[in-house]
């Protein structure tokens, strides 16, 4: 749900004993047997190792088979998209954010958090009620003599539900960076005489930065990883991966190629977070 | 909302609409009196909210969702907050190493972990029960609570606990008297996320339940998928309410509020 | 080198030894400290003082070595068995609890009833001057308050030793002033052996029976005030305690109980207190404190002090009750000081003026140079 920001750790030269040990253990644990554990069965399943000896035969089906190989794309493209508009949407509700103070923040926060802590099944209900053709939305065109659109199980009323499931995050995200922003910066431009739009370009963005790649690498983790709404709003007309997969374990029962694609989505996720740390090292000295 | 010029002014204010819509809409029809779901909603009527509630279809999974919910939570807190204390008062080698695996399943698509984790409970044999569901939503929540404990006890002055010890309390008594009061607020925090977490959790709960077991999401997909009505509109509302109760009350009681929004 | 007191030693350290991988932090401290002692660790960061306090309070356990408090080793009582007091640097002063709570705590943890444990609360906190604040919290209390309930939380058990580290850090100028004689009047009140932490060797002088002067894990001198004042042992305990000037030269010889040394910018020999440890021939440091250094001295008996150079002064300043010259000489720049006698009406040198400065035998402190790092 959110980007693994680690917590700096400075402790006083404390001693390791082998107590602290005991106290990780059920934790560490925990995670190996049920969090690596899962992950790794779902590889030997999609590597068929219950009838023997490994084979890619999923691997080759997948990525030999057209239809699949769009799928893929499909997802990436979808996970981009979502993303730029959710940066392009974002970015000013995030400099509202930081700019306001006392309960206009503490109200702008709470609209942006509220959708969060709705269930994403009545979040896409939602958009069903008024995306679809006897709708709100298209009550509203109606009642001012616009034409109708009819968007459900589209890739359009796919995007706008889901823009509107990660925004928050990208809100969320670039509004921290920007609060630690120093105020001064961008008043010592204003006096060196640079244009408001010149200021954003060449001090608030570049240093804002950070918070945008959390942002826009959660935004788009999530959206390849996104099932729920795409499944309510977008049927099989807008097919990405994690409703591929759903669809082979449950319709299917085809076990092994699922996880198969599982994999594959794994693996593209973790190259996306591999991306982020290199895209944090530090450019100057913070 | 001075501080804002007036295009930044008309921009929030449009995407706030854009932002509260969907919840609007629902809780709004909601309350139709109609048989089936349209916009404008037909009159006002309690009459959905009713048949909802007496609706075993929904009441018992609104239970187990309850109760999932706090059982994943105290899963989660026993054993992430043991592990935050640990890290933080002892160097551990490759303390980064292991701060970033606790941290992971944060940042993977669920969907996998439910996949895997459907693989895992058919081979050990759990199945389908509320073990399997407190043990899958518990891998997805600990990190929140192991996280938040550990921004708020990494940021408390070690030499209290210490105090404490010199003036005669034995390790657990220190941490009982001295140290869980002063992380309180942290795993309140984590306790919150972990809760909303599970309760509003999709696809773990859809590959791992069963019809006893079935959490309020899941059966609100399942009825979506093949009904159009105001029952959904009804039992998300009171879903809404559950959540947004939740949070008053906790604000109240324990003043979270303003961790809500920084410990993200 | 230790002034052992007549008596049994209260709280001993034998050996003491703390290493952190490859840092040596205490490098075998021996110290004997009597009951009722008030004995400061003094030294810059990084030297082991409060290392070594925590190892007492039992906070660090070493790596070698033994703490004994009436001749029974500690060594193997955990930390909240050691019935000892604490005032940490922080005050670490329980955020949740009110003054009294914070106070009776350890009472409480030694189930006491309670009763008696308020009114142990409340004199503990008469003796501190917090009385009437019982049911305050500490963040509603100022810096030197909350140091004082930090101070009546310690000493409310009746511990056997009282541990401060660098309790005064936090306060500002005046109010450590204050705080240091209270401390000390307290101290001797109660009787309570008591270690105390610092880097402020005007603390150490002002407050300590002892002071132990510790560097790189080690005590390089532990004596009074003034012993480790007038008679330091090394050179980086003549340098850390108030200012020296220092010169380099070597030792000619001994004579009739002074030191014959010739330092580097005068052919003549001067004079300067004996020491037994040092060869004829071998390379010396000496050193001068400034306010040892007359100006313009008077003639003792018809005789000018044995040391006595010419010098100009290239700079003075003025610090109200004393005033510190620059002074430009044959051996090089020297300090010299000179107590505030303004109403006096002698004559004070200005600056460009040419004078002659002069000093007795046993101001001037020699040490082998092999002794300094420097």
């Amino acid at each position: 749900m959110a980007a693994p920001t680690s917590v700096a750790i400075s402790s006083a030269p404390a001693e390791a004993t082998c107590r602290p040990l005991l106290w990780l253990c059920p934790l560490i644990l925990f995670l190996v047997i049920f969090f690596a554990g899962p992950l790794l069965l779902n590889l030997m399943e999609s590597l068929r190792l219950d009838k023997g000896a490994p084979t890619f035969a999923e691997y080759t089906h997948i990525f030999g088979d057209p239809y699949y190989l769009r799928v893929i794309a499909q997802t990436l493209i979808f996970g981009i998209v979502v993303t730029a508009i959710c940066i392009v949407l974002g970015y000013p509700l995030a400099i509202a954010v930081a700019r306001l103070d006392g309960t206009g923040k503490a109200l702008l926060i709470f609209a942006v958090v509220v959708p969060l802590l709705i269930n994403v099944v009545v979040r896409s209900f939602g958009w069903m009620v008024i995306l679809s053709r006897a709708g709100a939305f298209n009550w509203l065109m109606r009642a001012l003599g616009l034409p109708t659109v009819d968007v459900m199980y589209t890739w359009t009323g796919v995007t706008i539900a889901l823009v509107h499931v990660l925004l928050p995050f990208m809100v969320l995200a670039i509004a921290s960076t920007l609060e630690t922003l120093d105020p001064r910066l961008e008043e010592a431009a204003r006096v060196l005489g640079a244009s408001r739009a010149r200021v954003f370009r060449h001090v608030t963005l570049p240093l804002s930065f950070e918070g945008l790649i959390t942002g826009s690498i959660l935004c788009f983790t999530l959206t390849i990883g996104s099932f729920v709404t795409v499944m309510l709003l977008g049927k099989t007309s807008t097919m990405i991966m994690p409703l591929l997969i759903y669809q082979q374990l449950t319709v299917s029962s085809n076990w092994p190629f699922a996880a198969a694609m599982g994999m594959t989505l794994l693996v593209i996720v973790t190259a996306v977070l591999w991306l982020q740390l290199q895209l944090r090292r530090p450019r100057w000295r913070r | 909302m001075s501080r804002l010029g007036l295009g930044l002014s008309l921009y929030v204010g449009v995407l706030t609409i854009f932002l509260l819509a969907p919840v609007a809409v629902v809780i709004a029809s909601a309350f139709t009196g109609a048989e089936f779901v349209t916009f404008p909603p037909h009159g006002v009527s309690l009459k959905w909210f009713a048949k909802v509630l007496g609706d075993p279809q929904f009441v018992v999974p609104l239970w187990n969702s309850l109760r999932l919910g706090v059982l994943a939570t105290l899963l989660s807190a026993v054993l992430a907050i043991p592990a935050a204390i640990a890290m933080v008062r002892y160097r551990l080698p490759g303390a980064d190493l292991i701060q970033a695996f606790l941290l992971s399943p944060l940042s993977l698509p669920t969907i996998i972990l439910a996949v895997g984790l459907l693989f895992f409970v058919a081979r050990i044999g759990i199945g389908s029960s509320l073990l399997a569901l407190v043990v899958g939503h518990a891998v997805i929540t600990v990190p929140y609570v192991l996280r938040t404990v550990l921004g708020v006890y990494a940021g408390i002055n070690r030499e209290i606990e210490e105090a404490a010890m010199v003036l005669g309390a034995n390790p657990l008594r220190a941490f009982w008297l001295v140290t869980l009061p002063l992380i309180r607020p942290g795993i309140l925090a984590g306790a919150i996320f972990s809760f909303l977490l599970s309760f509003d959790e999709v696809p773990v709960a859809l590959l791992l339940s069963n019809t006893d077991t079935t959490t309020l999401p899941v059966s609100i997909l399942s009825y979506l998928v093949y009904n159009y009505d105001p029952a959904v509109a009804a039992i998300s509302t009171i879903q809404i309410a559950i959540v947004i109760a939740v949070l008053l009350v906790l604000e109240r009681v324990f003043g979270v509020k303003h961790l809500l929004f920084t410990s993200r | 080198m230790n002034e052992r007191p007549t008596s049994t030693p209260h709280l001993s350290l034998r050996g003491l030894r703390k290493s952190y991988g490859e840092h040596v932090a205490v490098d075998g401290v021996d110290l004997d400290i009597g009951a009722g002692e008030f004995v400061a660790l003094l030294g810059p960061s990084g030297c082991g003082k409060t290392t070594l306090l925590r190892s007492i309070a039992g906070l660090v356990s070493p790596g070698g070595g033994d703490i004994l408090i009436e001749g029974r080793s500690i060594l193997g009582v955990p930390v909240h068995r050691r019935d000892l007091g604490m005032v940490f640097q922080s005050y670490a002063l329980f955020p949740h609890m009110t003054v009294a709570e914070n106070v009776a705590f350890g009472l409480r943890m030694r189930r006491l009833p309670r009763r008696e444990a308020e009114t142990r609360v409340a004199r503990a906190l008469e003796l501190v001057r917090m009385s009437g604040l019982e049911g305050r919290y500490p963040h509603q209390l100022s810096g030197g308050q909350q140091q004082r309930v930090a101070l009546a939380r310690a000493l409310v058990t009746n511990p056997a030793v009282l541990l401060l580290d660098e309790p005064l850090a936090a306060l500002d100028a005046k109010l450590r002033e204050a705080m240091q004689v209270e401390l000390r009047q307290l101290q001797r009140r109660i009787g309570i052996t008591t270690i105390f932490v610092t880097h402020d060797q005007h603390e150490a002088l002002a407050m300590a029976d002892r002071v132990a002067v510790m560097r790189g894990g080690r005590v390089e001198q532990f004596g009074t005030p003034t012993s480790v004042y007038e008679n330091p042992e090394t050179p980086f305990v003549a340098e850390f305690i108030g200012q020296m000037n220092r010169l380099s030269g070597e030792l000619i010889a001994n004579e009739s109980g002074v030191a014959k040394v010739r330092l580097a910018g005068r052919a003549e020999p001067f004079d300067a207190r004996s020491t037994s440890q040092i060869p004829p021939g071998g390379a010396v440091i000496a050193m001068m404190r400034p306010e040892k250094l007359e100006l313009a001295p008077a003639r003792v008996n018809g005789h000018a002090l044995p040391n006595q150079i010419a010098a100009k002064v290239t700079e003075t300043l003025f610090s109200g009750e004393k005033i510190t010259f620059y002074l430009d000489t044959a051996l090089g720049p020297l300090i010299a000081t000179m107590q505030n006698r303004s109403t006096e009406g002698k004559a004070i040198p200005q600056v460009g003026q040419a004078i002659e400065i002069g000093w007795r035998a046993a101001d001037a402190l020699i040490f082998a140079a092999s002794q300094s790092d420097r």
